[in-house]
C-alpha cells in the first residue's frame, strides 16, 4: 500500500505515514487498514484528496464510538467516490451525526446534505450539523426511531418480572458508545435505537434488555473462582471475582473476549431453553447482527479465531472456511461442556485456560514469523515478551499495557461483551465485598448461598442502609435554604422571625411565630420503648398565594379535573339508599308486609312500619392527606422537568376535587421543619374549611422546606382525623419515602423508618385507616418494612401523581 | 305455620372435588370441623379456596351451602322470609337457616362485601353457644355438632370501607391461602385445563414473573383460575399468546406499560 501511494502521491504518502501508527495502536488493525483503504481510494480520485483525508480522518475518527467507526469509514468511501469535494465538510460532520442517527437515516440525511452542496456548499455544512432550521426539522424527522424514554419503564418492568431485583434501566453513558451493558446491577441501553423505522426497534430493545438481564437471572456475575480450578491473581480490594478472573491472565483482553464468547453462549443457551419465544426475536435481528461484525479475512489470526468463535455460537458453521473453520469447529467442540443446561459461570470460566494457551500459541507464532512486509510495519511490533503465568503484578487496567498490544480484540469494535464489572459503582462494590464475606462465613458452615441471595437479605435484614455517612453529607450540603414563596413578609414579622431563628437557620416565611407547640412522644427503636415529651410540633395556616398556581394546573388539567369530578360525584355511594320499615314512604316494605298481614292473621297487633323510603345515605368518610414538604421534594421528577413537590402539589389539587365530588370530609397538610423542636405543620384546608378558591391557593402555597420528621407529623394529623365525627378515617401520607430530620438530633435511617412505622401502628389501634404513596423511583426494598403493616404504593413515575392518586382514593374507598 | 326448608340433597356434594392440598390445610380444616370452630380462608381471588372447602365438604360428608356475598345482602336473605303462597303465609328458610338445620358447612364467599350490619347475625353462631336467634320466627335455632362456618376473604383489596371488623374476624381461624408453588399449580393447571404440561409449566412461569410485579403498581397477581382459563383455551386449539391475551394479559392492569411488559413476558414464551 505504500507503494502505491508513493506512486500516486509523496505528500499523502507523508501524512498518511505520520497518522498510521497512531491509529493502529488507537483503534485497532482492522480500522487502520480500512483508514488506509480509504486514503488510497481518495489519492487515486485526486492527489490533494487523499492528503486530506490522511490527515483530515484520523481525529474525526477518534470522535466516533468504536462500534461505529467502521460505518463511519464506509460513509467517508461513498462521499469520495460521489461528492469528492464534500469530503471535508462530512468529515467534520459527521462524528456528531452519528451520536443521532444511525442506519439508513443517517445515510439518508447525509445524502440530502449532499445534494445540497451541489447548490450551495456553506448551506449544506449548516445543514449536516444540524443548525440550519431544515437540517434541525430533517434530523428530527429521520431520528424518529424509537427513543429509550419511551420505553424504559416498559423494559424496566420487564427486565424485573424475569429476574426478580430492582433493575433499573439506564442510558448508556456517552463514552461508552450505542452498545448496551450490565454490570450486574441494572440494565444500560441505547439511547435510541432507530435501525429499522418500524416495530423491529422495539424488538432491538427488547431483546438486548432481555439479554443484558439474562446475565444476572443466569448468574453470570456469580463467578465464584474457588470453584473454579486453576491458581488465580490474589484479590485485591473490592474487586469482583470476574475482575480478578481476568487479571489472572497476561493478556487481559483475550482472557476477557475468550470468556466473554463461552459465556455468551452459555448465558444464550439457558435463555432459549427457557424463552422459547425469544428465539424467535433473536432469530429475526441475528443476520442483521452477523452484518455487522467484521469480516474475518481483515482480522489477525488470533482475532480472527476469537471472532470465528463468536460467529460459530451464533451458528455459522466453520465461519471464514479453510484452516480457521476446522480449528473454530475443534474449539466449539471443547466449548460444549460448558453449554449444558447444568453448566454455571464457574464452567465458562474453567474452559478459558485452555482456549487462551491455544490463543497464546497462536499469537507467539505469528509475532515469531518475520512480518510479510517489513515496510508496512507501524514500528514497535514484534518484540512480544512472553509472561509466563497468571501475575498478581499489575492492578486492573485497560488498554495498551504489555501483553494487550498484540490483541485487538472484540472490544476495539465496540462488538464485545456486554458484561462489564469494572462500571459497578464503588456503593455497589462495598456491597459486593460485604456479602462475599457473609458468603465465605456461611461456606465455612457449609452453606450455600449466591452473592445475589446473599444481597437481597443483607437489604432487609438492615432496613435501613440506604443512607450511608456520605450520603448524610451531600444531603447536608445540597439542602437549600426554603423556597420564600411570593408573600411580601412585613417588617416587623421579619424581625420576630429573625429573631425566631434558630442557630442560623434561614426563616420560613410561612411559619406563624405565634404559633403554640403541641408536645408528642416519639419512638426510639434502641431503647424499644417510647421517649415521652420528646417533640413539638407548631402548626401554621399558609397563606393563600397569588392563585398563578392553580391556574397553571386548571391550564393543565382541566378537562380530566371535570370528567375527575363527574366520576366522582357518580361515585356518592348509593346517595339514596332504601330504608326499610318506616311509617310512611314511597313503596311497601314487601317483608314487613308481610310481617303484618301474618300477624293481623294470627291476632296480634300488626306493626305499621311496612313502608321503604329513599334516604341519602352518608358515606362518613373523614380523610387527611399529608404531604412531606421536605427539601428532597425539590428534586427534578422524571422527565417532565417538574420538581416532586410540583407534582404533588397538583396531585392535591386533583384530589380535593374528587374529594368534594364524592362528598367525604377532608383536610389538606404538609409538614417539614427540623429538629425535635421544630416540626411544621402547615394546613392548607383544615376538616371544618370549605373548599374554594383560597383553598386551591393555600395548596399552591406550599413549596419545599427542610426536613420531615415522617412520625410526628403522622401523629400529630391523626390528632385531627380524631376530632372528627367521621365513622371512617383514613390518612394518606404522600412522601418520597425517606423520613429524615437531621436537626440537633439524628433522626434517620432505622431511627426514623421504626418511628415512622410505630406511629402508623398508632393509628392503626386509634381506628385510623394509613395508607402511604410514595414516590421515590429507586423503590428501597425498606419500605416494605416500614409499610408494610399498612396499605402502601410505590409510584415509579411521580408525574404521574395527578392521575394515579384520585384513582389510589377511588380504591381505597370503594 | 309452614317451614320451607330446602332439601339437604341439593346441597350435597357427589364426586369428589379434585383438591391439591399445599399444606396442612386439610388437616387443620378437618380438626376445625371436629373442634366446632368456624374457619377463615384467606387469600387472593381465584387460588383455590372456594375449591378446597367443596373438596373438604365431600370429605366431610357434609352438605356444602355456598354464599356470595354482595353489599345489598341483608340478615332476611341470609336468615329467610315470609312469604304468601295462596292464601296460606310460609316462613322460606335463608341459607344460613338451611345450613344449620342440615348441619352443613356454610361458606360466605367474599365475606368483606357484604355489609358488618350484616354480618352481626353469625356472632352468636360463632362462640360457643352456636345459636342463630331467628327473631322474626321468636326461636333460636341450635346449631348441630356437624355445622360448620366458613367464610372467606381477600386480604388485597385494600379498601378501608370494606374490611372485616375486628370483632368478627377475631371468633374464626384463619387459614392462609396464596397461589401454589409451582410444581403444584402446574399440576393444578394441567388438570384442570387440559393443556400440554409444557404449555402448563410456561403458564406457572409466566405468573411467576408477572407476580413479581405486584409491588410495582400491579395490583394483583394472575391467578390460578385465570392460569386455567388460559389453558383451557389452549387446550382447545387457540393459539397461546392469543390465549394469555384474552385470560390475563389485558384484564390484569390498565397501565399500559405494565401491560406491554406482561405481553413481553409472554412472548418470551410463547
Ligand atoms: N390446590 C388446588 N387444587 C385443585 N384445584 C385448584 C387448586 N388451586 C386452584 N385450583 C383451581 O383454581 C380454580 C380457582 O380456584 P377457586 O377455588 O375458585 O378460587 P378462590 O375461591 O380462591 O377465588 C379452581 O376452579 C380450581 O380449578
Ligand atoms: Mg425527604
Amino acid at each position: 500500500m505504500g507503494a502505491e501511494l508513493l506512486r500516486l502521491d509523496r505528500g499523502t504518502l507523508r501524512a498518511w505515514s505520520e497518522q498510521i501508527t497512531a491509529v493502529e495502536v488507537a483503534m485497532g488493525l482492522p480500522t487502520a487498514r480500512a483508514y488506509t483503504e480509504l486514503v488510497l481510494t481518495g489519492a487515486r480520485r485526486q492527489r490533494r484528496l487523499g492528503r486530506q483525508l490522511a490527515l483530515d480522518v484520523p481525529d474525526n475518527l477518534a470522535r466516533v464510538a468504536e462500534g461505529e467507526r467502521k460505518e463511519y469509514l464506509r460513509l467517508m468511501g461513498m462521499v469520495v467516490r460521489e461528492r469528492p469535494e464534500a469530503v471535508g465538510m462530512v468529515a467534520r460532520t459527521l462524528p456528531r451525526l452519528m451520536e443521532r442517527l444511525e442506519g439508513p437515516a443517517l445515510g439518508k440525511f447525509v445524502g440530502s446534505g449532499l445534494d445540497m452542496h451541489d447548490l450551495d456548499a456553506g448551506r449544506a455544512e449548516v445543514f449536516l450539523k444540524a443548525e440550519s432550521a431544515s437540517g434541525q426539522k430533517e434530523l428530527e424527522r429521520l431520528s424518529l426511531g424509537l427513543p429509550l424514554s419511551a420505553v424504559s419503564r416498559t423494559l424496566a418492568l420487564y427486565a424485573r418480572a424475569h429476574c426478580g431485583e430492582d433493575v433499573q434501566i439506564r442510558p448508556v453513558p456517552a463514552r461508552q458508545g450505542r452498545k448496551a451493558f450490565s454490570e450486574g446491577r441494572h440494565l444500560y441501553l441505547p439511547e435510541r435505537v432507530d435501525r429499522y423505522g418500524d416495530e423491529r426497534d422495539f424488538t432491538v430493545y427488547r431483546v438486548l434488555a432481555a439479554r443484558t438481564a439474562a446475565y444476572i437471572e443466569f448468574g453470570s456475575f456469580e463467578l465464584d473462582l474457588r470453584k473454579v480450578p486453576g491458581e488465580w491473581a490474589h484479590p485485591a480490594h473490592d474487586e469482583s471475582d470476574l475482575e480478578r478472573f481476568f487479571r489472572s491472565f497476561p493478556n487481559k483482553s483475550l482472557a476477557r473476549d475468550l470468556f466473554a464468547v463461552v459465556e455468551d453462549a452459555r448465558v444464550e443457551g439457558a435463555m432459549l431453553e427457557e424463552y422459547p419465544g425469544l428465539a424467535r426475536d433473536i432469530d429475526t435481528l441475528r443476520p442483521d447482527e452477523l452484518a455487522l461484525r467484521p469480516d474475518l479475512e481483515d482480522l489477525a489470526p488470533v482475532e480472527a479465531m476469537v471472532e470465528g468463535l463468536l460467529q460459530r455460537s451464533w451458528g455459522v458453521e466453520h465461519p471464514g472456511g479453510g484452516e480457521l473453520g476446522e480449528q473454530v469447529e475443534q474449539l466449539w467442540q471443547q466449548i460444549q461442556p460448558a453449554l449444558g443446561p447444568l453448566a454455571s459461570v464457574a464452567d465458562s470460566a474453567a474452559l478459558v485456560p485452555q482456549l487462551y494457551q491455544v490463543a497464546d500459541a497462536l499469537l507467539r507464532k505469528v509475532a515469531d514469523e518475520p512480518p510479510p512486509d517489513p515496510k508496512e510495519q507501524g514500528g514497535g511490533k514484534g518484540k512480544r515478551p512472553p509472561k509466563p503465568e497468571g501475575g498478581s503484578d499489575s492492578k486492573p487496567q485497560d488498554g495498551a499495557g504489555g501483553g494487550e498490544q498484540e490483541y485487538k480484540g472484540l472490544e476495539a469494535n465496540g462488538l464485545g461483551s456486554a458484561m462489564r464489572p469494572e462500571e459497578m459503582t464503588p456503593d455497589d462494590r462495598a456491597a459486593d465485598e460485604q456479602a462475599r464475606e457473609v458468603q465465605d462465613a456461611m461456606a465455612e458452615e457449609g452453606l450455600d448461598a449466591t452473592l445475589r441471595e446473599i444481597r437481597r437479605a443483607m437489604r432487609q435484614d438492615r432496613g435501613g442502609d440506604e443512607r450511608s455517612y456520605d450520603e448524610m453529607v451531600a444531603f447536608l450540603e445540597r439542602n437549600p435554604p426554603p423556597e420564600g414563596g411570593q408573600v411580601e413578609i412585613g417588617p416587623e414579622r421579619e424581625a420576630i422571625e429573625r429573631e425566631a431563628r434558630h442557630g442560623g437557620r434561614p426563616l420560613d416565611p410561612d411559619a406563624d411565630p405565634n404559633a403554640k407547640g403541641v408536645i408528642q412522644p416519639e419512638w426510639d427503636h434502641a431503647i424499644q420503648d417510647y421517649k415521652p415529651a420528646w417533640v413539638q410540633v407548631k402548626e401554621h395556616k399558609l397563606e393563600p398565594d397569588t392563585g398563578a398556581f392553580v391556574q397553571g394546573v386548571l391550564d393543565e388539567y382541566g378537562a380530566e379535573i371535570r370528567q375527575l369530578r363527574r366520576r366522582f360525584q357518580a361515585l356518592r355511594p348509593e346517595q339514596l339508599r332504601r330504608v326499610r320499615g318506616v311509617v310512611d314512604g314511597d313503596e311497601f316494605d314487601l317483608d314487613r308486609l308481610i310481617e303484618s298481614r301474618v300477624e293481623r292473621r294470627a291476632g296480634g297487633t300488626p306493626s305499621d312500619r311496612i313502608y321503604s323510603r329513599h334516604h341519602r345515605n352518608q358515606r362518613d368518610v373523614a380523610v387527611a392527606f399529608l404531604v412531606d414538604l421536605s427539601s428532597s421534594t425539590n428534586e427534578v421528577a422524571g422527565e417532565t422537568g417538574k420538581r416532586i413537590i410540583h407534582v404533588e402539589k397538583e396531585a392535591l389539587v386533583m384530589i380535593a376535587e374528587a374529594v368534594d365530588a364524592i362528598g367525604d370530609s377532608c383536610g389538606i397538610y404538609g409538614f417539614s421543619g427540623y429538629g425535635r423542636d421544630h416540626v411544621a405543620f402547615y394546613v392548607a384546608k383544615d376538616f371544618k374549611d370549605p373548599y374554594d378558591d383560597s383553598v386551591r391557593r393555600r395548596i399552591g402555597r406550599m413549596s419545599h422546606k427542610m426536613e420531615n420528621r415522617d412520625g410526628a407529623a403522622i401523629r400529630y394529623a391523626a390528632r385531627k382525623l380524631m376530632e372528627q365525627p367521621a365513622s371512617t378515617r383514613l390518612l394518606v401520607l404522600l412522601s418520597d419515602g425517606r423520613p429524615l430530620d437531621c436537626g440537633c438530633d439524628a433522626y434517620y435511617d432505622a431511627y426514623a423508618q421504626a418511628d415512622t412505622k410505630v406511629a402508623l401502628r398508632e393509628l392503626r389501634q386509634q381506628g385510623i385507616h394509613p395508607f402511604c404513596i410514595t414516590v421515590d423511583p429507586r423503590a428501597r426494598a425498606y419500605l416494605k418494612e416500614m409499610y408494610g403493616e399498612v396499605g402502601f404504593v410505590v409510584i415509579d413515575r411521580a408525574e404521574t401523581l395527578p392521575q394515579r392518586l384520585p384513582a389510589i382514593y377511588q380504591r381505597l374507598t370503594r | 305455620m309452614r317451614i320451607i326448608t330446602p332439601d339437604a340433597h341439593d346441597f350435597e356434594i357427589d364426586q369428589a372435588p379434585w383438591y391439591l392440598p399445599a399444606g396442612d390445610e386439610v388437616q387443620l380444616f378437618e380438626t376445625a370441623w371436629q373442634a366446632k370452630l368456624p374457619v377463615i380462608l384467606k387469600g387472593p381471588t381465584g387460588c383455590g379456596k372456594t375449591r378446597f372447602v367443596a373438596h373438604m365438604a365431600h370429605k366431610l360428608g357434609r352438605p356444602l351451602v355456598t354464599v356470595a356475598c354482595h353489599e345489598d345482602l341483608t340478615a332476611s336473605d341470609l336468615l329467610g322470609r315470609f312469604l304468601i303462597l295462596g292464601e296460606e303465609t310460609v316462613w322460606c328458610d335463608g341459607p344460613l337457616t338451611t345450613a344449620l338445620r342440615h348441619g352443613a358447612i356454610l361458606y360466605l364467599d367474599e365475606v368483606v362485601e357484604a355489609r358488618n350490619d350484616t354480618m352481626v347475625v353469625i356472632h352468636p353462631l360463632t362462640d360457643d353457644r352456636r345459636i342463630l336467634p331467628i327473631d322474626k320466627l321468636g326461636a333460636s335455632l341450635q346449631a348441630p355438632d356437624d355445622f360448620m362456618l366458613v367464610m372467606s376473604y381477600n386480604p388485597g383489596y385494600q379498601s378501608v370501607l370494606k374490611e372485616l371488623k375486628q370483632s368478627t374476624r377475631q371468633r374464626f381461624i384463619s387459614l392462609e391461602f396464596s397461589y401454589p408453588e409451582a410444581e403444584l399449580e402446574q399440576k393444578v393447571v394441567e388438570q384442570e385445563s387440559g393443556v400440554a404440561a409444557k404449555h402448563a409449566k410456561s403458564l406457572v412461569k409466566i405468573a411467576e414473573k408477572v407476580r413479581r410485579l405486584t409491588e410495582r403498581g400491579l395490583e394483583e397477581g394472575v391467578s390460578t383460575r385465570l392460569l386455567i382459563h388460559a389453558g383451557t383455551l389452549m387446550a382447545r386449539g387457540i393459539d397461546p399468546a392469543r390465549a394469555c391475551e384474552v385470560s390475563f394479559v389485558r384484564t390484569l392492569t390498565d397501565d399500559a406499560d405494565l401491560q406491554r411488559s406482561i405481553h413481553e413476558v409472554v412472548r418470551d414464551f410463547f
